[in-house]
C-alpha cells in the first residue's frame, strides 16, 4: 500500500507498525517526532501503531547538540 | 579601583526605544519568553534577547559551568562550578541590571513544561539531548497550543554558514539549524556555529514577538 513521507510517495507493507518503519529508516524512535494525517503521535504509541492506507506521514528526526 | 556606574531603568529603556524604535519595543517590552536549556544554544539567546529587553525571561537548566563549556556557551573560567542559572543571571544583569529574569533550576520533564511555562509567549528549546528535542515540540504542540516556539537541531562543526535555516513546521511553530550535524567524536559543538543557529533562534523569537514571522 501506499503513503507519504515527508512529501515523498512510499509503498510499505499492509498493517506496518511504526516502530518497524523507523527501523527501516534507521532512525531512534527516541529522537524522532511523529505526526500522522494531521495528529502529533505520542513517543508511547510508536510501538502500537499501525500505518493507516494513505497515511501522510511527516518524521522530524533529531540530532543532538546545543 | 573599580568604577561603578549604576544605569537607571528609564535610561537604558529610553535608549533602546531609541535604537529599535518606540513600536517595536512595546512589542518587546511585553514579551514573555521561555528558554528551555542554557548551555551553547540557550546562554546566547538569552543575551541577545536580555540586551533588546525582552520583557520577562524564563530561563532554565540543572548543570553547573563546567570547562569544556567554555569553547562555546556564554559563561566566563571564573563562573566554573556555579550554577548555569545563577552564572547567566549574573552575566544578564551586567548587561541590564534592570532585566525581569526567573531563573529555574531544575531538571525539565514532559510533566513539568507546561506548569513551567505557563503564559509564556514563545518557548525557545536549546536542548543537548536528541531525545528531549522532539519531547519539547510533542509537549509544545499538544498541551500548550498556541504558543510560539523555536526549536534547534543540526549545528555541530563548522559546515557551510548556509545550511542552518530556520524553517516553519507549523504556526509560529519553527525549528532552525541544519538538522544533520550531529555531535559526535569526530564533530564536536563550536562557538562559531552554535551561534549561528542561536541567533537564527533569537531573531525568530524576536519576530513572532513583533507578528510578523507569518509575513
Amino acid at each position: 500500500m501506499e503513503i507519504v513521507c515527508n512529501g515523498k510517495k512510499k509503498v510499505i507493507e499492509p498493517d506496518t507498525r511504526l516502530i518497524h518503519f523507523m527501523a527501516e529508516l534507521g532512525v531512534k524512535p527516541d529522537t524522532v517526532f511523529v505526526e500522522c494525517n494531521g495528529t502529533v503521535l505520542q513517543k508511547e504509541d510508536y510501538d502500537t501503531f499501525v500505518i493507516p492506507e494513505g497515511a501522510v506521514l511527516e518524521l522530524i528526526r533529531f540530532v543532538g547538540g546545543g | 579601583m573599580q568604577k561603578k556606574v549604576l544605569t537607571e531603568q528609564k535610561d537604558i529603556h529610553g535608549t533602546l526605544v531609541q535604537r529599535h524604535g518606540a513600536k517595536t519595543q512595546a512589542c518587546i517590552d511585553k514579551g514573555v519568553v521561555g528558554v528551555m536549556g542554557l548551555g551553547g544554544l540557550g546562554s546566547a539567546v538569552a543575551v541577545a534577547l536580555t540586551r533588546i529587553g525582552v520583557g520577562k525571561l524564563l530561563l532554565a537548566d540543572y548543570d553547573v559551568v563546567e570547562l569544556s563549556n567554555l569553547n562555546r556557551q556564554y559563561y566566563f573560567a571564573d563562573q566554573i562550578g556555579l550554577l548555569k542559572t545563577v552564572a547567566l543571571q549574573e552575566t544578564l544583569l551586567r548587561i541590564n541590571p534592570h532585566a525581569h529574569l526567573e531563573m529555574i533550576n531544575e531538571r525539565l520533564t514532559e510533566e513539568s513544561m507546561p506548569k513551567l511555562f505557563q503564559g509564556v509567549d514563545v518557548l525557545v528549546e536549546c536542548f543537548d539531548d536528541p531525545v528531549m528535542k522532539p519531547a519539547a515540540l510533542r509537549v509544545a504542540l499538544t498541551q500548550m497550543q498556541g504558543v510560539g516556539y523555536v526549536g534547534a537541531s543540526g549545528m555541530a562543526g563548522y559546515g557551510d554558514n548556509g545550511k542552518i535555516v530556520t524553517r516553519k513546521l507549523y504556526p509560529h511553530v519553527y525549528l532552525a539549524g541544519d538538522e544533520e550535524s550531529e555531535v559526535g567524536p569526530e564533530q564536536g559543538l563550536m562557538a562559531p556555529r552554535v551561534g549561528i543557529c542561536a541567533h537564527h533562534q533569537a531573531n525568530q523569537v524576536l519576530r513572532i514577538l513583533l507578528g510578523v514571522d507569518e509575513e
